[in-house]
């Protein structure tokens, strides 16, 4: 259950983070007006990103280096399929550059997230070994 | 917390020694105690240099496969074990040993901290030293062992 809230908690932030930096093109005049229906898209593909994460959490490798590859390709394929079913962006290379870009950088809050989610489960369990330690009289 | 009562019967008349916990339920306290009774159980044979040793469970590290091997890990040697990791995982039920990825199987009790790492995984580093991936795949089970 934990571990779906913090799923959930990833696709709201994904979408938080990608709503301010596509606000932020737009103030830079990269990106049109955002209206309900982008508001729209852009949270379904923050949710369907998170999925597809997810999806890719439950494949047997577990090498940092790949699990990262496959997660920044989860994020530019659905951004750019995404993005072009939605009709969301022009398909040119300027346009699609800054919605990668976004969308890459809304992922690193993202990551930063679950690594502060594990940084206090860190915590928890050290407390835990230190009282451990104490019980046993070890030296920690 | 309610105190907990030890009673030991010491007779010569007795016949196989056992151990009985009486309680109204088994909470955290009790489990901690139960792992280290079967833990204390359970010793493995180990080779080094042509020899067999009887290693008691509760001074190995970890268990790690490399290859089609698996070894021990004492604060010192490295022993030889004819047993598969999958095997050691089963007799290991219930006690303080735990899998932490495909590879390794750490002794619980042997760690001294553990260290948040990108991607969901932990470092446990270990009462020599020695630091261990908790892999991502096993890290949900890790903190359920320690924080529920």
């Amino acid at each position: 259950m934990k571990r779906l809230l913090i799923y959930i908690g990833a696709a709201c932030s994904a979408f938080t983070f990608s709503s301010l930096f596509y606000w932020l093109f737009r103030l830079l005049g990269l990106f049109p007006p955002m209206t309900e229906r982008m508001s729209l898209s852009l949270f379904l593909i923050s949710a369907l990103i998170t999925f597809f994460i997810y999806l890719s959490h439950q494949l047997p490798f577990d090498q940092p280096a790949a699990v990262f590859l496959l997660e920044v390709l989860c994020v530019i394929a659905v951004l750019t399929g995404g993005g072009l079913f939605f009709d969301m962006f022009p398909l040119d290379l300027a346009h699609w550059s800054s919605v990668v870009l976004s969308g890459l950088l809304a992922y690193a809050f993202v990551i930063l997230l679950v690594y502060l989610n594990t940084k206090a489960d860190e915590r928890k369990i050290n407390e835990v070994l230190m009282r451990r330690s104490e019980t046993d009289g070890q030296p920690h | 917390m309610t105190a907990i009562r030890l009673t030991i019967h010491e007779s010569p008349d007795a016949g196989e020694t056992e151990i009985t916990i009486t309680c109204k339920e088994v909470d955290d306290r009790l489990q901690t105690i139960i792992r280290q009774i079967e833990q204390m159980m359970v010793s493995f044979i180990g080779r080094k240099d042509g020899v067999e040793y009887t290693l008691d469970a509760e001074s190995v590290l970890y268990i790690e496969a490399v290859d089609n091997s698996v070894f021990l890990y004492t604060d010192t040697d490295v022993y030889a074990s004819g047993l598969k990791l999958y095997e050691y995982e089963d007799r290991l039920k219930n006690t303080a040993y735990l899998r932490i990825s495909k590879h390794l199987i750490v002794n619980t009790a042997k760690i001294r901290s553990v260290r948040a790492l990108m991607n969901g995984r932990f470092e446990a580093v270990l009462a020599n030293g020695e630091k261990t991936i908790v892999n991502r795949h096993y890290a949900k089970l890790f903190r359920k062992y320690f924080i529920g």
